[in-house]
This record gives structure tokens, sequence and C-alpha cells, in this order.
């Protein structure tokens, strides 16, 4: 099978031909072209055999000017596991002073990923 | 009246850009005026991740983005006013602002740089029909909203316009938990990033009507519903086509302009295409010493090049400060083709060798299409394209030398357009 998928890892937003095989259900990968880096191979490898995910969202801070502080997560979630890391993610609050980069929250849901803040509220 | 070197008018991702590359090129006395109560502009809101490619190498949220600038300018001598408003700029660089603790002031810049960035097209600028209830809001005032003060805009959303911030919106609506229904595009292709579209609309299968635009607005105190219809080739809804949605929110992502109120009391001339100000390659205006960069100059699509067209302007207004700028009596026109939206600089001064880093925009899709750069009759540079997208400005730097010292225009070799 041959399609065409925009590349999501940056605004580069390439746009990417995957040629891949299906045997017995499992999905291999035979080409990637049209990518502008080696970032474009691994989002398309993953895109076709496990969609991973990127998620930012905010959570509750006192003592701040601003109500709520910006996290990020360290790394990509499993696609299917967004809505669970959110719900995880929504549980905590924090309270000033806050470091860019701080962790706070650890392993989520055991996928190896931490949650960052990514700005510092003092 | 205090006199500064520069005076940089806002805090944004330009402003601190341009602050921090004047700082670099040998001025000490830089002053940034910002209207809100803390640096870094709408990047603060923009808690997506994406930025940050280009100029540091990593992919960041927005506020980090901003964050690693705010402290690149702690480490100079570079001095801020928040919460204080520019009211008028003149021809001859005097600034006039207010603020609780100074009320009215005014104070000259040797050289001024323009970094008020943009502001989004509201409801009324494509008038649409209906009543006007609460829940109509425009995506970056929701982003506000919901990133910053942490309100719930609404439960059931309808988002008119398939600009970036309205797909980023509707994806972290999502996520928020409101029930995003769907996203009507007046054109017959999104107008945000093609990866924008696949991780904000297509991964919650989120609908993307395009050739629609919103064409009633119902609702008293809230808004209860919103009507779309079809649009035929002349833009204009086709009676018939009706489809009605029961929401409580509307929100517009309909275009974004360059914040050009101040540039035009100063005076400055303003191109129609970009709704920003004319600028030679130095990113001088038609007023000598005043600058433009960023979003208030053309309308970008990635932060790490607002970052480093500040740096330009920065290093443009040190270089005029400090009497090292080349000799502008002698220059040649940039102009463009039909197919295109815009391409800037739209002057050049013939003196100095920096080269030239031209940008531009297609008006519509294109695939497969060679982009030539002429100096008068001569081909002087040929860029093939696989595809050519209105929502991704093109990039392209020539050598000084090649430039020559006769009109340049860019236009379409060859298309076949999708």
């Amino acid at each position: 099978m041959k399609i065409e998928m925009p590349c999501i890892v940056c605004p580069n937003s390439c746009n990417l031909e995957v040629e891949y095989e299906e045997e017995n259900g499992q999905k291999k990968i035979v080409s990637v072209s049209g990518h502008l880096c080696d970032r474009g191979i691994t989002y398309a490898t993953d895109e076709i055999t496990h969609p991973m995910r990127m998620i930012t969202t905010t959570i509750k801070i006192t003592g701040a000017h601003i109500a709520r502080l910006p996290v990020i997560l360290s790394d990509e979630i499993p696609k299917e596991l967004i809505f669970n890391v959110l719900t995880e993610i929504k549980k905590i609050k924090v309270k000033t002073p806050v470091n860019e980069g701080d962790i706070l929250l650890e392993n989520i849901l055991g996928t190896g990923v931490n949650l960052l803040a990514s700005r510092s509220l003092l | 009246m205090r006199e500064h070197e520069l005076i940089v008018i806002g805090g944004g991702s330009a402003g601190l850009a341009a602050a921090i590359g004047a700082h670099k090129n040998g001025l000490k006395d830089i002053l940034i005026i910002e209207r809100a109560d803390e640096l870094g502009g709408i990047l603060l809101q923009c808690i997506h991740n994406g930025f940050g490619l280009h100029a540091f190498g990593e992919e960041l949220a927005g506020p980090t983005y901003a964050e690693r600038w705010i402290y690149k300018l702690a480490e100079t001598s570079i001095q801020v006013k928040l919460n204080t408003s520019v009211i008028s700029i003149t021809k001859d660089h005097i600034v006039s602002y207010s603020s609780k603790e100074e009320g009215y002031a005014k104070a000259k810049g040797k050289s001024i740089i323009l970094a008020m960035g943009c502001r989004e097209r509201p409801r009324g600028a494509i008038a649409i029909p209906g009543y006007r209830p609460a829940g109509v809001l425009t995506a970056g005032t929701a982003q506000e909203y919901v990133n910053i003060k942490g309100y719930s805009i609404g439960k059931k959303i309808f988002i008119l316009g398939s600009g970036d911030i309205g797909l980023i919106m509707a994806r972290r609506l999502t996520l928020e938990g409101a029930e995003v229904v769907g996203v009507a595009e007046i054109m017959p292709y999104s107008n945000g990033l093609p990866r924008n579209v696949k991780q904000c609309l297509d991964d919650y299968d989120i609908p993307l009507y395009l050739n629609h635009t919103v064409t009633f607005i119902d609702g008293h105190d809230r808004v209860s519903s919103i009507t779309i219809s079809k649009v035929d080739d002349n833009l204009m809804p086709i009676s018939g086509t009706e489809k009605t949605f029961e929401v409580d929110t509307l929100l517009l992502s309909i275009g974004l302009i360059p914040e050009n109120d101040l540039s035009e009391i100063a005076g400055i001339k303003l191109s129609p295409a970009t709704k920003g100000a004319f600028v030679n390659n130095e990113l001088e205006t038609s007023v000598p010493g005043i600058f433009s960069c960023g979003n208030v100059l053309h309308v970008h699509d990635l932060v790490d090049y607002v970052s480093k067209e500040g740096e330009s302007a920065g290093e443009s207004a040190a270089n005029f400060v400090l009497g090292k700028s080349n000799d502008k009596s002698e220059s040649i026109d940039v102009e463009c083709s039909s197919d295109f939206g815009y391409i800037l600089p739209s002057k050049i001064n013939i003196l100095g060798d920096s080269p030239v880093e031209f940008m531009y925009r297609i008006k519509k899709p294109m695939r497969d299409v060679t982009i030539g750069i002429y100096s008068g009759d001569n081909l002087i540079r040929k860029t093939k394209k696989k595809t050519l997208l209105p929502s991704i400005m093109e990039k392209v730097l020539i050598e000084k030398a090649k430039l020559g010292e006769s009109d340049i225009r860019i236009a379409i070799i060859k298309e076949e357009s999708i």
C-alpha cells in the first residue's frame, strides 16, 4: 500500500509518501519519502504501526498571577492513552514557585513519561 | 524627555528578539514598551508544542520558548516598561505612552522598532447574519480564556475558519472535555498547516466542511444554534445547502491583521497586500530609523521566523544608530506576479553586501511548480516546489551580487494547479 500523509513532527509539515505491507495483521514499512529530516521516517513508522502523540494542557496553580500552569509531557505517549493520561494530569494541583522543566508527575500510567511545567511561575 | 538609542514597541516574540538583536550589535540603551503585565506576548497562551525547532533545535511549548528569550534579555542592560500603552509615534521618533506609574509621558528613540504583532478579525469583519448572543468569540480570545484564565468557554462548539489557531483550539477544547462538532472553511482548502489538520481534527474525528461558511447565528442570551451553507465559486452561499448545528459557542478563526494603528499615526506607508509596512531589505519602513518586524509586518506561521526577523530588525536599528547603515540613495523595487499574495522586502538598497532573504506566500495551493526570480529579464534563481500552500510562507536567500541593479520580480514559470 502506498499512502500520502502530512508529517506532524514539526511545522514544516512535510508531505510524506509511505509505502507499507500488511502480513497477518502486522504492518511493515517498505519506504518513506518526502521527509526533510529523519524524524519523518520515525513518525511514519510509528504512525503506521503504533501512533504516538504529544499532549499539552494546563493544571491549577495557586499563588501565581495567573490561574493555570501550562504543562507538557517529557515525551510522546501512545495515541490511545491520550484521555487516560489527561485524567491523571487533571488530578493534580500545584503551588508556586514552579520552574520551567520541573517534574510534576512521574512515569504517568507506567508509560515512562513525566509531566513537566512549561513555564516558570514564581 | 528621556532619549534612548532604541525603543521597541511590543514585548512579544518579535520585540524580545529585536531588542536582543540590537544589543548584540552594539546598542546599550534599549527600552521595550509592553502593554501587558509580563513579557512574552501571545506565546504565553500558545501552550501547544512545536516552537523553537529553528531557534533552539528543540520542540518547545510556547511559554517555554518565550521564557528562553526572556532569560536572554535578563542578561543584558535592556530596560522594560510593562503595563504601558503606546498612544502615538511621530515621524521624528517621539513615543507617547501612558502607564499607572508615569501617567502620560514621552520618550524619544534614536531608532524605533515596531513589534506590535497582529489582532484577530472579529465577527464584524465578515458580517455574519443572525442574532448577537453571548458565545461568539475569536479563537485567540478563547485560547486566552481557557489556557491562562482557566475558564470553560462552552460545551458544544462550532468553529468557523480553519486557520491554525482555530485548529489548535478544536483539539484543545476536545481535550478539555468540550464537544467540537465541526469546522467550516469558506475556501476549498484549509488555511492551517497540514499537520494541524491531521493532529487537531482528524485525530479526534472532527469534520472539516470545506467550501462552507456560517450563514446564521441563532440564540438570544446565548448561542443556541448556528447554520452553515455551502458556497459557490464566488464564495456566495448556495440556497438549499443549509445545515444547522445546535451549539452554545461559535469560535472565529478567520484571519489575522497586523496591528498597525501606531504605524499609521507615524505616517508609515502600509502595503495593502500584507497590511503591514512597506520595508526595504533592512526592514526599515518609509520613515527613516523606524523598523518593523514580526506579525505587525506580515503574519507568520512560525514563531522561529518571527524571532529571526526581530533579530535582523535589531541589527538594522543598531547599524542606523551607530552610523553603519548603507547609503539608501539607490534602490530597486521588488514585486510579484498575481499568483502570489505578497513578497517581502518590497525595496532593496543597492549598496551593501548582505544576502537578501525574500519571503513570499502563494495565493492558492499549487503542485509541481517552478518559481522564478528575475532581475529585470534575467532569471537569477529557479526553485522547484512539490507543493506550495497559502498557509506556508516560503523563504529564499539570494546573494547580493546576483541581484543586480534592475527591479526584482517573482513569478511562476510553469504550473499544474490542484
